[in-house]
């Protein structure tokens, strides 16, 4: 199978969606030029109309997206970074995400608020966000956070097609990596948790690049230690019956996540692991997330955001085994 | 305020350690610096001294483990306060030093406000995961009798199913940690001599021997090394042993022999570390050193450190050093760790000529054996003559190293040992 | 194109409904029956009903929490019943309940109301993306107080609107007051009609007590959105007749509105006004206009029962309330 980069991939999705319904159509700041390179060569397919640039203004971007897709659209708006979604606060957390709820279910929003999240370019405290716990703890709001080139391209095609608003956050340091996506076209459902490597030691629950940094880190240490490493791909909704499951099997769960660790996505999920399945853990869950601390720039910013040695630390934490060689 | 006799920390690895025998019996009065109970850690036994005078009360029965820094008994002040610790009954678990968390180095120590962890579970004082106590609950197995491996000591899924499992095999129900002596078992029709239970050392050697042929690519090289040079050397070391202060064995100069090779074909002094292979600098020896332990024996792998550093006389002071305390048991668990290549000497068990096919010492790339060295007939110059020769074999791990550096090493390990003045170069 | 008297009576119709619902959810605040609170819009009828009378259906509007809506949404053809049974908590409620004060009714442009104030702008953005879009000559007339002409979601959206000449009317209804705040103490110039200028459009200042005036100001914006000229900025000066809501103290910061104030605005009911304007050109007789004031009273006694006989919403449609198929 061939193999292309991640943002290719989502800019596949785009180009296919785009195609399929005229409904849909991208706004953002310099979504023309394209700031990571994901929706460039969008403007020469399908011209300044369906692929606006916006003013220097979050909200009006949002607000594009949230009044559009009221009307029957499907708008796929591009946030940049994903720190900037706090400045539409209001656009996605309060109006998109309640507003079919707030309205009896008589106004659809098929939506996608698209950002790139994550550290690891060293850009500083505002630039390096993974804000998913604040999307995920919205009623309303989807959320999907890619891994692979694969899952980037079939979760933001099954956004697009989604009559909800969906945030889509892109991993910044993913754009490049590249991976197998067939030529032929499919989606991702929401909602299905992709085993990203089968294990029976301990599970470990990643999202976007920490499903990278966990495959590393199970090959690393495969001969001590049965790694399994599953991929829930959108947060909301959530596969908790995949992670269950493995949980069953394993009786050991690790989970890393980017988001800051204090009330984050790894909090949830081992929430929900401990309501659902008690009786199966063989010792208490860890969380590999970023430090309870703004995520610093430059060289320092390591010490703050999840490493696959935290990782490793946290396999050999909840299996007692030592494996650093 | 009683003292306390607690589980020392004896190497940066060790986690836990079982409680061999108390020294002192319970009520007994131990005085300040005596041995009050033999601990054993993975390799090593370990006697722990009274650090104050008192009243032996025993906490942790012997043949438990437990974690480093669990105080496992109390010294009374007056034979009073002993009767009343006595009375009290089964105590809670005590510690002398909260247990490290394992973070990751490059994560900062969490904000305040935010609780540690993993400390003792609601229900009584054992920890027990909730999978070991459901598990547990089942099959109706009493807790307390069970030894925990699991992190921070807990009792966890494994234990609870070995547990299980020896009960079926109508095994004992708390097994000695000698071994049984025949008592009519019989299973599947073979009569049982004797039971030794797989923990400890034993536990450790099955993991490691086991763990090593799966995880890397095992082949043997077999050659033999002219030991014509290092027998007169060692014959002149020997007359010189009471000016020169040490006494020379083979097995300084084969490991003498064997870290000169390794300096020049360093791919043997290595191991794989994640996605790379590291060459080490030190070149540290392991010697591995059987111990007479009756029927169930026992082999533990001292390592002398920065071997190609060393003068002869020193390797062969440290060296002895080492295999006393090996066969003392006072092994500290530094002591054994840091290997980068391994010897073993099978000449001390057997004459003639034979080879064996050692096991790597993982993590390592490669460890020689070496057999006796005896007079054989071989062609020199188209005679036959008789010469010292001694029969070797070199294992190495092809994941790393590949047949050509491994033939250049054996061949630089037979000359130097042929003529050891080479080492001088 | 001067209105006819038949419009002329219709206007007069659709002030006097906003009316009478508006007093039945002031009086449902008073014996209970009114779930929510209330924002009454008594005295402010004449820029609902004058700005939004004979829009066609497909045109979008966002009212705005004066009244919560009751002018703009009777003036669009909207059902009063679903009004009333909304602020009773009830399920026959145009919100099926879920809102308590919110409104919607895709079928003549209502497509729904965020009470976070601000939020009319961004959304009233994306409604004139999407009607330059589908280039089928919708308008979006946007009503909003003089307090959220000092959110900057107003900037983002009116300088966007601009910028791609969307065919928007912003409407203010000015009615002096943001709650307890006056106007003077929170907006740095006289008009808010005055930001017309730094955003390129142009702007009409007109009486709101007067129905025709205000109808008259915002067609002629309505004819620049049809025609492609782009946005431009209606203010209607007004002013409320009782307190921000109901409940709360009648004042201005913490001292009680000028008394002379408020009878001087009072003077000036815009319905009292239209009345006699019609009267005095004969456009209507005492008898018709009678006539039109029973009809009203009596559709706003028969929508409160109604409402007081529907049901309460059944918990079990909450989950299907949050996300479309």
């Amino acid at each position: 199978m061939r193999e292309i980069p991640y943002r290719i991939a989502m800019q596949e999705a785009l180009i296919e969606e785009m195609s399929r319904d005229e409904k849909v159509f991208v706004v953002g700041e310099d979504v023309q030029a394209g700031t990571f390179g994901v929706t460039s060569t969008l403007v020469q397919r399908f011209g300044p109309g369906r692929v606006i640039d916006t003013p220097l203004s979050e909200t009006a971007v949002a607000g594009t997206a949230l009044g559009a897709a009221m009307t029957g659209y499907r708008p796929v708006a591009d946030f940049m970074f994903a720190d900037f979604i706090f400045i539409a606060g209001n656009e996605v957390l309060v109006n998109a995400a309640k507003w079919r709820f707030a309205h009896g279910g008589k106004v659809n929003l098929p939506l996608v608020y698209m950002a790139a999240m994550g550290g690891g370019a060293r850009n500083g405290p505002e630039h390096s966000m993974s804000p998913e716990s604040l999307i995920m703890h919205t009623p309303g709001l989807k959320l999907a956070v890619p891994s692979t080139p694969y899952d980037a391209k079939g979760l933001l095609k099954t956004a697009i097609r989604d009559n909800n608003p969906v945030v889509f956050f892109y991993h910044k340091r993913l754009l490049g990596l590249r991976g197998p996506v067939p030529d032929e076209e499919y989606t991702v459902p929401f909602g299905v948790a992709d085993v990203k490597r089968e294990g029976t030691d301990v599970t470990v629950v990643a999202t976007a690049l920490q499903v990278q940094h966990a495959l590393r880190v199970a090959e690393e240490v495969k001969e001590r230690v049965s790694v399994e490493v599953i991929d829930p791909r959108t947060l909301e909704p959530l596969d908790i019956d995949a992670i269950v499951r493995s949980v069953e099997k394993t009786g050991r769960l690790v989970v890393a996540d980017e988001d800051t660790e204090r009330c984050g996505v790894a909090a949830e999920i081992i929430t929900q692991v401990m309501e659902r399945a008690f009786d199966a853990l063989d010792a208490p869950p860890k969380r590999v997330c970023a430090a309870n601390l703004p995520i610093p720039g430059g060289f320092i910013e390591a010490s703050v955001l999840p490493q696959p040695a935290g990782i490793l630390a946290a396999i050999e934490a909840v299996t007692g085994r030592a494996l650093k060689v | 305020m009683p003292g306390h006799i607690a589980i020392p920390k004896l190497g940066m690895a060790m986690i836990d350690a079982t409680v061999v025998k108390w020294q002192v019996p319970e009520g007994g009065h131990a005085s300040r610096g005596e041995v009050v109970v033999t601990i054993e850690t993975e390799k090593t036994n370990w006697d722990v001294e009274a650090q104050d005078s008192g009243w032996l009360h025993i906490l942790v029965p012997e043949d438990e483990t437990v974690p480093v820094g669990r105080v496992i008994g109390l010294l009374a002040e007056t034979e009073s306060e002993l009767a009343a610790l006595q009375a009290k009954g089964t105590p809670v678990i005590m510690t002398t030093t909260p247990e490290p968390e394992d973070a990751p180095a490059a994560e900062p120590a969490p904000a305040a406000g935010t609780g540690k962890a993993g400390q003792p579970t609601g229900r009584g004082a054992v920890r027990v995961s909730p999978a070991a106590r459901k598990i547990a609950e089942e099959h109706g197995v009493d807790l307390s009798t069970i030894n925990p491996t699991g992190p921070d000591g807990r009792i966890v899924r494994e234990d609870v199913e070995r547990a299980i499992a020896s009960r079926q095999a109508a095994a004992p129900a708390a097994t000695p940690p000698v071994p049984v002596p025949a008592t009519g078992e019989t299973i599947e029709g073979k009569r049982v001599a004797a039971t030794i239970p797989l923990k400890g050392m034993r536990r450790a050697i099955a993991e490691h021997m086991h763990r090593s042929l799966q995880v890397a690519a095992q082949l043997t090289y077999i050659g033999e090394a002219d030991m014509s040079g290092t027998v007169a050397l060692r014959k002149k070391l020997l007359a010189q042993e009471a000016s020169l202060g040490f006494h020379a064995t083979y097995t300084d100069l084969i490991i003498m022999a064997a870290a000169g090779a390794l300096r020049d074909v360093p791919i043997l002094n290595s191991s794989i570390v994640g996605d790379e292979v590291k060459v080490w600098d030190d070149v540290n020896i392991g010697v591995a050193v059987a111990l007479d332990q009756g029927i169930e024996g026992g082999l533990i792998v001292p390592v002398v450190r920065n071997v190609d550093q060393k003068p002869i006389r020193q390797v062969s002071r440290e060296l002895a050093a080492l295999i006393e305390k090996a066969r003392a048991g006072r092994l500290l668990p530094d002591d054994v760790s840091g290997g980068t290549f391994t010897v073993t000497n099978l000449a001390t068990v057997g004459a003639g000529w034979f080879v064996g096919t050692p096991i790597i010492n993982q993590p390592q790339s490669a460890i020689v054996a070496i057999g006796p060295v005896s007079d054989r007939p071989v062609a020199v110059d188209g005679q036959v003559v008789i010469r010292p020769v001694m029969p070797y074999s070199l294992t190495y791990d092809h994941r790393v190293v590949d047949g050509a550096p491994a033939a250049r090493f054996a061949a630089r390990f037979a000359e130097l040992l042929s003529e050891p003045a080479l080492m001088l170069v | 194109m001067p209105l006819t008297s038949s419009q002329m009576k219709t206007l007069y119709a659709n002030m006097v409904r906003a009316r009478r619902f508006d007093e039945k959810i002031v009086q449902g605040i008073a014996d209970g029956k009114t779930v929510s609170f209330f924002h009454s819009g008594l005295g402010e009828e004449a820029v609902g009903v004058g700005g939004c009378a004979f829009l066609r259906p497909d045109d979008y509007v966002w009212f705005h929490h004066r009244g919560h809506g009751i002018a703009h949404i009777l003036s669009k053809g909207g059902s009063p019943q679903g009004f009333v049974a909304e602020h009773f908590g009830k399920a026959t409620g145009a919100c099926n309940g879920m809102a308590g004060f919110h409104y919607v009714d895709p079928e003549h442009g209502l497509l729904g109301f965020s009470g976070t104030i601000g939020s009319a702008f961004p959304v009233s953005l994306g409604w004139g993306v999407a009607a330059k879009m589908g280039n089928r000559g919708q308008v979006v007339v946007c009503f909003f107080g003089d307090g959220a002409s000092n959110r900057g979601t107003l900037h983002e959206a009116m300088n966007m609107a601009s910028v791609m000449k969307l065919p928007i009317v912003w409407v203010c209804e000015n009615n002096l007051y943001a709650q307890f705040m006056p106007l003077k103490d929170a907006f740095a110039s006289e008009d808010i009609a005055s930001l017309a200028i730094p955003y390129g459009m142009p702007s009409k200042i007109v009486d709101g007590q007067d129905v025709v005036a205000v109808h008259e100001a915002v067609q002629w914006a309505v004819e620049r959105a049809r025609a492609g000229e782009g946005p431009s900025l209606v203010e209607c000066k007004t002013y409320r007749f009782r307190a921000h809501s109901e409940g709360a103290p009648d004042v201005s910061h913490f001292e009680l509105r000028p008394p002379d104030e408020v009878e001087a605005w009072k003077k000036r009911d815009p319905l009292l006004l239209f009345r006699e304007r019609l009267l005095q050109e004969e456009i209507a007789t005492v008898g018709e206009l009678d006539r039109i004031d029973a009809d009203a009273a009596e559709e706003a006694d028969a929508a409160e029962r109604f409402a007081i006989e529907s049901p309460q919403p059944d918990p079990s449609v909450l989950q299907e309330m949050l996300y479309a198929r």
